[in-house]
């Protein structure tokens, strides 16, 4: 859970480490992909998914504002990413926005021709200019959220009953985005907006850019946010919440506030997700797709922003592999993910990082992990662009993994090598640099997974061989136990 | 041969389902040889031959005399045959089979072999165009006397429906012959149809109010086609038939009424089982379980697996008793996979609701999709002979067997449970851990204990409610999830303090959706009924029954 007693403030070593990550990471979220797209070397496609992951991030920092720290579980985070999703397309769909209109179905949008509308609605009308759709797609769930939000906060509904009505907002809300008679398009949602949206590699990079700004942007936001007096008086919420009253405080304010900028943070993730999608339809919207929001936050980690971001991508990604891979298993992993989670990982990867922050604090050398991690990059870059093709039987990769086993051993952390092959790992999928040789299947399950699973199980030795600890040692700074 | 066996089976099969009521006594000597005689008699003739019919004859002729009206009769070898539909044999070969007209058994030639003609007979008989109409009435007329009453009272109440004044002597004529109640109450109400259409002034407003009095939904349609020929040239007649036409309206809307009432109580009373295991899970161990609904999934496919076994290995004698045998073999075995979970997984989780509820969706997950690879997606279920058809509670009002054997059997499920947790040790012991968990347990109660005997209690409960529904819906894996934010919403309306909270909010929830469905469609409802929910809960906040004093501020 966020630590908020003063007096354990990190030491200058470990504030310059989380620094330069951070600056790592925008390095890579802001040059390396643009730059690997640009020259071709990342498919469009791939930048266009991470674009889309980065909108869950979005939802996903908003969630952990209401749920990670004001303690608020909202099943029906999915319905007002679709508010907003909704509102972006329906000015997507219209001529103005570039949507693909035919005259044979009367200029507007087709499905209308369908239910036997021949002439817009007047609602729609004001959808055609971009400022009044985006005011809407965020105005809108953010008054159902104070509506909503007030008679049930007024009332005094809290932990559990919350979850169970915000579930049943979202079911009743998925039934009427199924109907025609909404004139949004029914199950079939909304499409046919202008094609090269999310087939344009230019457009891909730029709205993958603009989603990275919004997320940074968004970001420093909720961290003022959580680190103001208002985030303390949102964790008060979660931890004491009877105590609140006694001091004068309006703990309907609060949860309210909480709320409402969560569902804004939804619809902004909605606004962004529609125009690289291609289409929403009310099966976004479902209490599965809300509860899939929240395992995000949970696997990343409550109560630490960047630990939602984590989860949001990881998450996602590990969808997006496993249901190609093994599509039949999907249900049983992602089953499972929810069991080991809760039973397993309390915390999250958040516990695993902080781990790994206080190895460092520890003094343990990093530089060998990194570099480890940064030759695999640049060896799965340089193969992937067709530099290395002329080496025979794959030598670079066991070139590169024994370099990796030598480079991390200089700095044994388990935590921070479970991280690192994490990361690669996620990396090299999302990237589309997995080598080719990992895709052959053995009893169904691609190789890959078994040398991710041989790599994590060799950590998990390792970390647990006191002779291997020894050895280290002789190297090394000595592992902090804690 | 084996072509030809084929052929026979499908021959027999077809005249099986054309000549269901082939010989009901139609076959008496003197109808036969009229009938053989149609072939050669003229005009006179063929008259004497239809009245001798008409006197003579019953229901069994109409397949005979359909026949005859669509040419398809013939005689050969001096018999009477009938053309069967055309069934094709082999790849481009299509044949008639030949049917014995009166027996509608496939016509065998000297081998035993059906015969069969591959083009229509020259020689078949053909309905001059000036009786043809005399065939058709007498076809609407014979058919008014079946044998079976269930048939004679559909012919009876086609012929009002028609309005149509060529029957009405016969009908008279069945009055007179004193037929059952039942008979009697459909002729009078068919003749009442006919004439107020057809009838003079006098009779047209006797009708008008006998249809009045009958007020089932065919005699309020007669009366308004009737409004509509009467025009506004006869006001007192009018005024007749729109008096009559309000009263039908009147019983009409008191049937509709109870039928909504009826249908609110069989949905919540399923309701009722599922919310009562949620609530008694949630108020004892404050753990939110979302696999409720999954476990109503295992109940339902362990009771498709019974009928499968009783099917597969015991004689069919006994398969109407499957499903008795099948609902204690859901309940324990629901049971059983509640109280494994509760071991694997719920035990570890105490004190952290909102994390159970992420717990229990994975393992819904898991078991919906075992359940898919085991079973495959939707799958129906034969319902046992004696929970088919329906109760006519009152004309136009009929119960559907199931729904109130579903009813019955959930009011008994909660007066039992009522019972165990009132009466017995083990409800003492469960009531007392909901009530203080700390206290109990340094009393000597095994709090873990009754933990994992209330949770496969109540996934047990959930079990039995899985077994009733496959009575009246399909089965599939995903099944559980429509029903289970229903029940957490009853529990919502209820309030955790006490299961007549349950109860009341169940049953008021099953009445609600069924008494705003007819005004707005099903999903409209659900959302209004949703919408009313939450407004009550701003009137009460912890539900119906709330619990009080230092329960309340956990």
């Amino acid at each position: 859970m966020h630590d908020l007693s003063p007096n354990a403030g990190p030491d200058s070593r470990l504030i310059s480490f989380r620094k330069q990550a951070a600056l790592g990471v925008l390095v890579f979220f802001f040059c390396v992909i643009p730059l690997l797209a640009w020259v071709g070397i990342v498919e469009p496609t791939s930048v266009n998914k991470l674009g889309r992951y980065l909108c869950f991030a979005i939802v996903a920092l908003g969630i952990d504002l209401l749920w990670g720290y004001t303690g608020l579980l909202s099943l029906c985070q999915a319905f007002f990413f679709c508010l907003g999703g909704y509102a972006m397309a329906m000015h997507l769909s219209l001529p103005q926005g570039g949507g693909d209109v035919r005259p044979e179905y009367h200029n507007i949008p087709q499905f209308f021709f369908f239910n036997n509308v021949d002439t817009l609605p007047g609602w729609w009308a004001p959808f055609a200019s971009l400022p009044v759709a985006l005011s809407a797609a965020i105005l809108i769930p953010a008054f159902f959220a104070t509506v909503f939000g007030f008679t049930v906060f007024r009332s005094r509904v809290r932990g559990v009953y919350f979850a169970i009505i915000t579930q049943a907002v979202a079911w009743g809300a998925f039934l009427l985005f199924c109907r025609n008679e909404m004139l949004l398009g029914g199950t079939n949602g909304l499409t046919n907006f202008n094609p090269s949206l999310n087939r344009d590699p230019v457009l891909i990079i730029l709205f993958y850019l603009l989603t990275v700004v919004t997320l940074a942007v968004l970001f420093l936001a909720a961290r003022h946010i959580a680190r103001s007096r208002l985030g303390r008086l949102l964790v008060a919420t979660r931890d004491k919440e009877m105590l609140l009253p006694f001091m004068a405080y309006r703990l309907l304010s609060i949860k309210l506030f909480a709320f409402v900028a969560a569902a804004v943070f939804a619809a902004i993730g909605g606004i962004l997700y529609v125009p690289q999608n291609g289409i929403i339809t009310p099966n976004v919207m479902r209490v599965e797709d809300s509860i899939w929001m929240i395992i995000w936050v949970a696997l990343g980690g409550r109560g630490r922003l960047w630990g939602a971001l984590a989860g949001a991508l990881l998450v996602n990604y590990a969808y997006s592999i496993m249901t190609s891979d093994m599509p039949r298993a999907w249900p049983f992993l992602e089953g499972g993910m929810f069991l080991a989670v809760v039973l397993l990982f309390p915390n999250g990867l958040v516990a695993l990082w902080d781990r790994f922050e206080r190895d460092i604090s520890g003094g343990v050398p990093l530089h060998g992990l990194l570099a480890a991690v940064a030759v695999c990059l640049v060896v799965l870059v340089l193969d992937k662009a067709g530099y290395l093709g002329w080496v025979p039987y794959h030598l670079h990769y066991w070139t590169c993994g024994a370099v990796m086993v030598l480079l991390a051993m200089r700095s044994p952390t388990p935590a921070g090598l479970v991280s690192a092959i994490l990361a690669l790992f996620m990396l090299s999928e999302a990237l589309g640099l997995m080598p080719k040789a990992l895709a052959a299947q053995a009893f169904g399950v691609p190789a890959k997974y078994y040398v991710l699973m041989g790599a994590l199980a060799g950590v998990a030795l390792m970390s647990r061989m006191p002779f291997l600890a020894i050895t280290w040692r002789k190297y090394g700074a000595p592992v902090p136990e804690h | 041969m084996l072509q030809s066996r084929l052929l026979t089976t499908f021959i027999f099969l077809c005249s099986l389902i054309l000549f269901v009521a082939g010989d009901s006594g139609a076959d008496t000597e003197t109808v036969r040889k009229a009938l053989l005689e149609l072939a050669t008699a003229d005009k006179t003739g063929r008259e004497s031959i239809f009245s001798l019919l008409q006197k003579e004859g019953d229901a069994g002729l109409v397949p005979i005399l359909e026949a005859y009206s669509t040419g398809l009769l013939e005689v050969r070898d001096g018999k009477l045959v009938v053309y069967g539909p055309r069934v094709q044999t082999s790849k481009d070969s299509k044949h008639y089979p030949i049917l014995d007209a009166f027996t509608g058994k496939p016509l065998l030639d000297d081998k035993g072999n059906p015969v069969v003609a591959e083009e229509l007979g020259k020689s078949r008989l053909q309905v001059p165009r000036a009786e043809r109409r005399l065939v058709a009435d007498m076809i609407k007329v014979l058919s008014l006397q079946h044998g079976d009453a269930s048939k004679r009272i559909a012919a009876i109440h086609a012929a009002g429906d028609r309005g149509d004044a060529s029957v009405i002597g016969a009908l008279r004529a069945q009055v007179e012959s004193n037929p059952g109640a039942e008979i009697r109450s459909a002729l009078e109400e068919a003749i009442a149809q006919i004439q107020v259409l057809h009838g003079n002034r006098t009779e047209k407003i006797n009708a008008a109010e006998a249809l009045g009095e009958h007020g089932s939904l065919r005699a309020a349609a007669s009366l308004r086609k009737a409004l509509e020929a009467a025009g506004d040239e006869d006001a007192e007649l009018s005024a007749a038939l729109q008096k009559a036409l309000t009263r039908a309206d009147r019983v009409q809307e008191r049937n509709k009424f109870l039928h909504n009432l009826f249908s609110g109580l069989s949905l919540g009373s399923i309701l009722v089982l599922m919310a009562l295991g949620l609530a008694v899970i949630f108020g004892l161990m404050g753990v939110i379980n979302m696999a409720h609904g999954e476990f109503m999934m295992l109940g339902a496919f362990t009771t498709y697996v019974v009928c499968e076994a009783f099917k597969r290995y015991l004689p069919p004698g006994v398969f109407d008793y499957y499903f008795l045998c099948a609902l204690p073999i859901s309940f324990l075995f629901t049971a059983a996979a509640g109280w494994v979970c509760e071991w694997a997984l719920i035990r570890h989780l105490y004190g952290r609701p909102l994390e159970t509820l992420l717990a229990t969706w994975g393992l819904s997950l898991v078991l919906i999709q075992a359940v898919r690879v085991l079973f495959g997606d939707t799958l129906s279920l034969t319902p046992p002979e004696w929970l088919t058809g329906s109760w006519e509670v009152a004309r136009d009002l009929a119960f559907p067997v199931n729904r109130l054997f579903i009813v019955v059997f959930c009011a008994g499920c909660t007066l039992v449970f009522y019972g165990v947790v009132q009466k017995t040790k083990l409800g003492l012991l469960l009531r007392s851990t909901v009530q203080d968990r700390d206290t109990a347990s340094s009393l000597g109660v095994a709090v873990r204990r009754v933990d994992g005997f209330t949770f496969a209690l109540g996934t047990g409960l959930a079990g039995l409610a899985g077994c009733v529904i496959p009575l009246y819906d399909k089965i599939n894996p995903g099944m559980g999830q429509g029903y289970v934010v229903e029940s957490f919403m009853v529990v919502v309306l209820g309030g955790l303090g006490k299961l007549a909270g349950v109860i009341i909010g169940g049953l008021g929830l099953g009445f609600l959706t069924k008494f705003i469905e007819p005004f707005l469609q099903a999903v409209y409802g659900k959302a209004v009924v949703l919408g009313l929910i939450i407004i009550f809960l701003q009137w009460r906040p912890s539900g119906l029954f709330p619990s009080k004093g230092r329960l309340a501020e956990e």
